[in-house]
C-alpha cells in the first residue's frame, strides 16, 4: 500500500513537463555556473610562456610543477613564438630553459640559470617570477642537499660509484618531500568534500558545484513537499481515513515518493559532480549526501504541515533556502562570520553537510537519519491529528 | 444505527454543536439542513470520525466513535465538499487508486457502477477535464468503493447544474434503495425533498427539528407554508 502511494505521488509529481525539467534543469544549471566559473578563473590566470631547450627530466619537473599552480596559465612553445607572445603582450612572462639546466642545478650552478622575459604591459610577473623560482631552488637545493650528503658521508663509507648514485637519489628525494613551495599570495580556499581537500593545496580551486547541490537539493525537498498542502485544499486529507489502513500509511507512502525523486535528483547532481571531478564519492560521502536528503524531506514534511497557502510555502521556501545557505557557510567559510552567526550557522543542515563531508565522519550522517526518523514521526502525529 | 447522546463541539469558546440527541434508522435518507455556520459540516465530520466531539457521544451500530474508529471507518464512505481526487491523474487512475487502497474493491464491481452513473466514457478523462458534474460523480464513487452501509455527503453537488444535480440524486435514490444510510447536507431544498426521507435541522448548534419528511411540514410556525422548500427555508431562517 505504501508503495501504491508512493508511486502515484511520483506519477503526481512528473506529471507535467515542468516537472521533468525540475530534474534535469539543477543538473545543467549547475553545469553551465559551474563552467562558467571555470572558464572565468582560466581567464583570470596570468598567461606564461616556457621554452625548454633542455627538455630533461628537471625542466620537465620545474615546468609540471609551475602548471599545478592555479595562478598561472602555463603553454610550451619555441623561443621565436615565445618572444612574439611576450612583445606582442599575450603573455605576461616567458621562460627560456637553456640546455644543459639540469647538470647545473645538481652542480649547484645557480647563477642565470634561466632566461626570464617579461612584458610591459603587465605587472603581475612577479608572482610568476616567484612561483618559477621557488621551483628552481627546490630543485637546486635538493640537489645541494644530495651532494653535501655524498660528500660528508659518501667518501668516509666508501661507497661504489653504484652506491653513491643511490644515496645521492635517496637524499635528494628526502630533501624534495620537505619541499612544500605556497607561492606568495595565493589564497587557500576549501569547499565541502571536493577534491581539492584530499589532494595538494596547489590542486585547489573555487567551486560552485557541491554547495550549489546542496542549495538545489533543499530547494526541490521543499517545492516537492507542497502535497500536503495541496491534499489539505482538495479535501483528500479527510478521505484518506477511509481508503488508507491508517494515517502513517498515507503519510508515509507519500514522504517516500517525494524521498524517491530526491534520491533520482541527487543521483543526477552527484553523478555529475563525480563525472567532473567535483565531488569525492566514498562511503561516508555517500551516507551523508543519503542522511542529507532524508532529513530535508522530514523537514519540509513537518513545515507543510504547519503551513496554510502555497503563497506562504513558496515564502517559506525562499527563506529557509536563501536564510541557511547563506548562513550556513555554504559559499563562504563560516568561521569568517561573527560569532553569534557563526553560531547560528550550526543550525544550518548545510553546515552539517559540509562538515560531514571535509571530516568524512560517520557521526553526522547518522544523526542526519537519526533526526529525520524524529521528524518524521512527529508530522506523521501531528498530520494525523488534524486529518 | 446512528446514535448521537449529549453529543456537543467547541472550537475555544464558540460552542458550533449544543446538546444534540437524535437516533437515525438503517436505511434512512437523512438531509442535513441549516444555515451557514449551523454545525452541519462539524457534525458529520464527528459521525464520520474525522473530527472528535467535545462532550456526549455518538454510536454506529453500537460502536462508539472514539473508541473503535478503524472498526466504524470501514462502515463509513465520506463524500467531502470539495473534490477529493488526484485531478491530474485520469477518473480510471484514481478509481484504480482508490480500489487499490480500499482492498476489497474488485475493478468489476466499481466498473458496473461507472456504467450505471453514465460516467465509464469519461473514464479515461483526466479530473480537471471531466464536466462539473462527473466530478462530482466521481467523488461520491471512489467513497463506495469499500462498500460501505452509511454515506456521509457534505454539499456534494455544490457549484454543478441542474440536470447533473438531478442526476445525482437520482443515482443516491438509487443506493438508498439498496438499503444504505445517507446522511446529506446541502442548501438545495429541491434536491433535498426529492431524495430525503427524514430532516436533521440545526440552528445556531442547536438540533430545531429531526423527523420525517412528512413532519416537516406540520413543524412549528410555519404550517402554512405553500410547499416544501418555502417550509424549509422559513425553519432554516
Amino acid at each position: 500500500m505504501v508503495w501504491t502511494i508512493a508511486i502515484t505521488r511520483i506519477k503526481l509529481l512528473l506529471q507535467s513537463p515542468w516537472s521533468w525539467a525540475g530534474l534535469i534543469l539543477p543538473v545543467c544549471l549547475l553545469a553551465f555556473f559551474d563552467l562558467t566559473v571555470e572558464k572565468t578563473a582560466q581567464a583570470t590566470k596570468i598567461p606564461v610562456v616556457i621554452v625548454d631547450e633542455d627538455t630533461s627530466e628537471y625542466s620537465k619537473t620545474v615546468i609540471e610543477r609551475v602548471r599545478k599552480n592555479p595562478a598561472v596559465a602555463v603553454r610550451i612553445l619555441n623561443e621565436e613564438n615565445a618572444r612574439n607572445e611576450i612583445e606582442t603582450q599575450k603573455a605576461a612572462i616567458g621562460f627560456l630553459i637553456p640546455e644543459g639546466f639540469m647538470e647545473h642545478v645538481q652542480k649547484n650552478d645557480d647563477d642565470e640559470l634561466v632566461t626570464m622575459w617579461l612584458s610591459t604591459g603587465t605587472l603581475s610577473h612577479g608572482l610568476v617570477r616567484e612561483i618559477f623560482a621557488s621551483e628552481v631552488k627546490r630543485l637546486s637545493s635538493n640537489s645541494y642537499g644530495a651532494n653535501t650528503v655524498l660528500r660528508t658521508y659518501g667518501k668516509s663509507e666508501k661507497l661504489n660509484a653504484k652506491e653513491q648514485a643511490s644515496v645521492w637519489k635517496e637524499a635528494w628525494a628526502y630533501s624534495d618531500k620537505h619541499w612544500e613551495p605556497v607561492p606568495l599570495m595565493t589564497v587557500n580556499y576549501k569547499i565541502g568534500a571536493t577534491k581539492e581537500k584530499a589532494q595538494s593545496v596547489e590542486d585547489q580551486s573555487v567551486s560552485i558545484y557541491v554547495p550549489g547541490m546542496l542549495v538545489v537539493l533543499m530547494l526541490f525537498s521543499f517545492l516537492w513537499n507542497t502535497w500536503p498542502i495541496k491534499d489539505r485544499d482538495s479535501g483528500m486529507r479527510s478521505r484518506v481515513p477511509y481508503s488508507v489502513g491508517g494515517f502513517s500509511v498515507y503519510w508515509g507512502g507519500n514522504a517516500l515518493g517525494v524521498f524517491i525523486l530526491q534520491l533520482v535528483l541527487l543521483l543526477l547532481l552527484a553523478g555529475f559532480g563525480w563525472w567532473k571531478g567535483e565531488l569525492l564519492l566514498n562511503a561516508s560521502t555517500v551516507l551523508a549526501l543519503f542522511g542529507y536528503i532524508m532529513f530535508l524531506n522530514a523537514l519540509s514534511l513537518l513545515f507543510s504541515f504547519f503551513v496554510h497557502s502555497h503563497r506562504t510555502w513558496q515564502a517559506l521556501t525562499l527563506f529557509v533556502v536563501l536564510a541557511t545557505s547563506l548562513l550556513s557557510g555554504t559559499f563562504f567559510p563560516s568561521d569568517e562570520l561573527s560569532s553569534i552567526l557563526e553560531k547560528a550557522a550550526q543550525w544550518t543542515p548545510q553546515y552539517w553537510m559540509i562538515s560531514a563531508l571535509n571530516q568524512e565522519t560517520l557521526m553526522i550522517p547518522l544523526v542526519f537519519v537519526g533526526s529525520s526518523i524524529v521528524l518524521y514521526g512527529i508530522s506523521t502525529m501531528k498530520a494525523g491529528d488534524n486529518a | 444505527m446512528i446514535t448521537a447522546q449529549n453529543l456537543s463541539k467547541k472550537f475555544g469558546r464558540k460552542e458550533v454543536l449544543q446538546n444534540l440527541n437524535f437516533h437515525i434508522q438503517k436505511g434512512e435518507i437523512v438531509g442535513v439542513v441549516g444555515p451557514n455556520g449551523a454545525g452541519k459540516s462539524t457534525l458529520l465530520k464527528i459521525i464520520a470520525t474525522i473530527m472528535r466531539g467535545t462532550n456526549g457521544s455518538v454510536q454506529i451500530d453500537g460502536l462508539d466513535t472514539k473508541k473503535e474508529t478503524k472498526k466504524i471507518r470501514e462502515k463509513i464512505g465520506y463524500v467531502p465538499q470539495e473534490i477529493a481526487v488526484y485531478h491530474e491523474l485520469t477518473a480510471r487512475e484514481n478509481l484504480r487508486f482508490f480500489a487499490k487502497l480500499a482492498k476489497n474493491s474488485s475493478e468489476e464491481s466499481w466498473m458496473r457502477r461507472c456504467e450505471e452513473w453514465k460516467l465509464a466514457p469519461h473514464l479515461d478523462k483526466k479530473v480537471k477535464h471531466l464536466s462539473g458534474g462527473n466530478q462530482r460523480k466521481l467523488n461520491i464513487l471512489i467513497a463506495l468503493l469499500h462498500h460501505p452501509d452509511i454515506l456521509i455527503l457534505d454539499e456534494p453537488t455544490v457549484g454543478i447544474d441542474i440536470s447533473a444535480k438531478q442526476e445525482i440524486v437520482n443515482d443516491l435514490r438509487e443506493l438508498g434503495s439498496e438499503g444504505k444510510t445517507i446522511l446529506y447536507s446541502s442548501h438545495d431544498a429541491q434536491e433535498l425533498e426529492t431524495l430525503c426521507t427524514s430532516f436533521l435541522i440545526l440552528k445556531e448548534g442547536e438540533l430545531l427539528f429531526y423527523g420525517s419528511k412528512q413532519k416537516v411540514r406540520q413543524f412549528g410556525s410555519v404550517a402554512q407554508a405553500k410547499n416544501f422548500a418555502e417550509t424549509l427555508g422559513e425553519i432554516v431562517g
